[in-house]
């Protein structure tokens, strides 16, 4: 069950219920000619392109569309979404984004992290989502309690109605609000009623990286992976001309070992057998001719410009003078 | 250079006859029994010009990047052939063998491992302790000579002790089987026992 | 082959010469211990043997033969660890990919020493570097670290 409206040129909001109850919000991107791929896609898939998942168990998680690499943004965007969401912040989770285009970018349309731009592209996205959700929640409730919407208020993880001092948390609400349509649009608070965006926040990495548990690049293992390790060339321009991996494959876990743009790759089960393999190679190293003949031309009229130039300095030509 | 005092001069001209009183005592191993023969065959009177030249070649060995590194000035070994201070704030320690989890054998294991700039290893692997520190680093040959003969530095290890550490210790050795990448000693080990033996039958001299 | 990792006795089978490292990442699953150099000059890869700290990613899986090693992972249940607490408590990671090796290392010196200095502390954790630059933070989780063990002590 899940519906769906349109938020901007190129993205959709989708609410629905997560796998195993719960609320989950969702973008995705129609494809060039009208069709949705994500519409047509099944409800795990669904999941795959959550910005915040609601559990019935009051548990938040925001989904970062960007890499974590110590600036902190993990903190910083479920920061933004919680911003509007307005969630009990100690039941805030954050979980990495898996490869999808809903991830992409804001500003440079395509799925990266880097040169500080995270927190400005998504200052928008984030807390749309998390007003978003806030929305659903709350009508959810209203319709629960049979009264107006606007007449509920959201505080730490519940929506109240103060009339009749109701409560009901997220948590509780969350499945009836995944029935819901979401809205077209949600206003957004104003900078000056910010609770949390500005206030001083513990990371929500931190226990992760400090019992092992925190999940790097080099952590992540596929059932039936392969490692490969890779010589390459010990200099500038250098191509592999020819190699004898003979002694290479021997090694007990080798796989395979293959010429690669940038060397030789030996594959292996595990990293330490490819490694041991990889210093066995016999490798003879080529000269890319090309690329040392235009260093050797680009070099040589960088020299030769700037003999000119100082040739041509007043001050050198003076010292000529003189002499 | 370091000033002498009278009693350390005193024993320095004593050196001589203090190695065959030890020698007749000890007589172990087989350099020392070799040294010991060759002892009471020499000529009545030591060749000092000789002692004191074989010294120096001893003293190319002693200061060499593979000698020198675990016998720096200080409280941290040395590494590289330009003996700069081990990376990683490495410390002496109680025990010459490092402090808390930075100890030798944190990183050395009990051989050289393969590759270029990869840890050596032997299972002695550590510095001199605290207390007998055997500073070859910055030393000069009159200094180190000396040093070498002062058993309060030397943990009282007598001049046969010291050759003996320099023949059979499986660290100094190490010295020779440095493992890719390191430069070896100026002479091979059989040439620094030889010219340290050299060294001591001619009375152990120091030059200035 | 046995080794006791975290406690527990455990048999692997891979070559005597393969690194303690990739034992415990690749056969054992626990990838809390972090591959950084390969060359003991990072200290990323540090564990305890027996009490002491080792670079598991030089240290070959023979040395460890019938003896105790312990990880990141086994160091406590649920972050109790002195460390671990003073390390939440002052947010010290940032990338967190050296944080397993500081902590390791950081864990032994405790061990040996209640109340270190920075003299100390600037000893015994010259050999992990931190990309991040996390030292005056890592630093002052030792020092509370200390303070949090000798409370535990005292109550």
């Amino acid at each position: 069950m899940s519906a769906s409206a349109i938020v901007g040129r190129r993205e959709f909001i989708r609410t629905g219920a997560a796998i195993g109850g719960g609320l989950l919000v969702s973008l995705y991107v129609p494809l060039p000619d009208g069709r949705s791929d994500a519409l047509a896609a099944e409800e795990k898939d669904f999941a795959l392109n959550a910005f915040v998942r609601i559990g019935t168990d009051e548990s938040v998680t925001v989904i970062s569309a960007h890499s974590e690499m110590g600036q902190g943004i993990y903190t910083s965007l479920p920061m933004l979404l919680n911003e509007e969401l307005q969630a009990d912040w100690s039941k805030v989770l954050v979980e990495a984004a898996p490869v999808d285009k809903v991830y992409n970018h804001p500003v440079f349309g395509i799925q990266m992290t880097g040169g500080s731009t995270t927190s400005p592209a998504e200052w928008e996205r984030y807390r749309r989502m998390g007003a978003l959700a806030r929305t659903m929640l709350v009508e959810a409730a209203a319709r629960q309690w049979n009264v107006e919407a606007s007449s509920c208020h959201v505080d730490n993880g519940a929506v109240i109605h103060g009339a009749t001092r109701r409560r009901a948390t997220y948590g509780s609400l969350a499945n009836a609000a995944a029935q819901l349509t979401p809205p077209a649009d949600v206003p957004l608070k104003s900078a000056k009623a910010f609770t949390l965006i500005g206030k001083p926040t513990r990371r929500l990495d931190t226990p992760s990286k400090t019992n092992g548990t925190a999940q790097f690049g080099l952590d992540v293992n596929v059932p039936g992976m392969l490692t490969a390790v890779v010589a390459r060339p010990p200099v500038f321009g250098g191509k592999v001309a020819k190699f004898d991996a003979s002694e290479t494959l021997k090694v007990p876990g080798v796989k395979a070992v293959e010429q690669v743009p940038s060397g030789v790759a030996v594959i292996a089960a595990r990293f330490w057998p490819a490694k041991i393999g990889r210093d066995k190679l016999v490798i003879s190293i080529g000269i890319w001719d090309r690329m040392r003949g235009s260093l050797r031309t680009r070099c040589c009229a960088i020299s030769q410009r700037w003999r000119n130039s100082r040739e041509r300095s007043p001050k050198r030509q003076a010292t000529r003078q003189q002499l | 250079m370091t000033l002498l005092t009278a009693s350390e001069k005193h024993r320095h001209w004593k050196g001589a006859p203090a190695i065959s009183r030890a020698l007749a005592i000890l007589g172990c191993g087989v350099a020392s029994a070799l040294l010991a023969a060759s002892l009471t065959a020499r000529p009545a009177k030591p060749d000092t010009a000789a002692s004191r030249a074989a010294f120096l070649n001893v003293y190319r060995v002693l200061t060499s990047p593979r000698c020198q590194n675990c016998h720096p000035a200080g409280d941290a070994p040395l590494q590289g052939d330009d003996s700069h201070a081990h990376l990683q704030n490495v410390k002496r320690g109680k025990d010459g063998h490092g402090v808390y989890g930075m100890r030798c054998d944190t990183c050395h294991q009990t051989a050289n491992l393969p590759g270029a700039h990869m840890p050596p290893g032997n299972p002695k692997w550590a510095l001199p302790s605290p207390e007998h520190k055997m500073v070859f680093a910055g030393r000069s040959a009159g200094e180190l000579c000396r040093q070498l003969k002062d058993q309060k530095q030397t943990g009282g290890r007598s001049l046969e002790g010291l050759l003996n550490h320099i023949t059979n210790d499986d660290l100094v050795g190490w010295g020779w089987n440095p493992g890719e990448g390191r430069a070896l000693p100026p002479l091979s080990r059989s040439e620094t026992v030889a010219q340290m033996k050299i060294w001591i039958e001619g009375g152990a001299a120091c030059p200035e | 082959m046995t080794i006791f990792v975290n406690g527990k006795p455990v048999q692997v089978d891979d070559d005597p010469s393969t690194p303690l490292l990739w034992v415990l990442r690749e056969s054992l699953g626990l990838t809390g211990t972090k591959f950084g150099c390969g060359m003991a000059l990072c200290g990323a890869c540090t564990v305890h043997l027996d009490g002491k700290a080792i670079r598991s990613c030089v240290a070959p899986l023979s040395r460890a033969e019938g003896k105790h090693v312990t990880t990141i992972e086994g160091l406590s249940a649920n972050l109790t660890h002195p460390l671990q607490k003073a390390w939440i408590e002052l947010d010290v990671p940032q990338c967190g990919y050296c944080q397993s090796g500081q902590i390791m290392s950081a864990a032994v010196l405790l061990a040996e020493n209640a109340k270190p200095t920075d003299k100390d502390i600037d000893e015994a954790m010259g050999g992990n570097i931190c990309r991040c630059g996390t030292y005056p933070r890592i630093r002052k989780a030792i020092h509370r670290a200390a303070e949090l063990a000798s409370e535990r002590r005292t109550r």
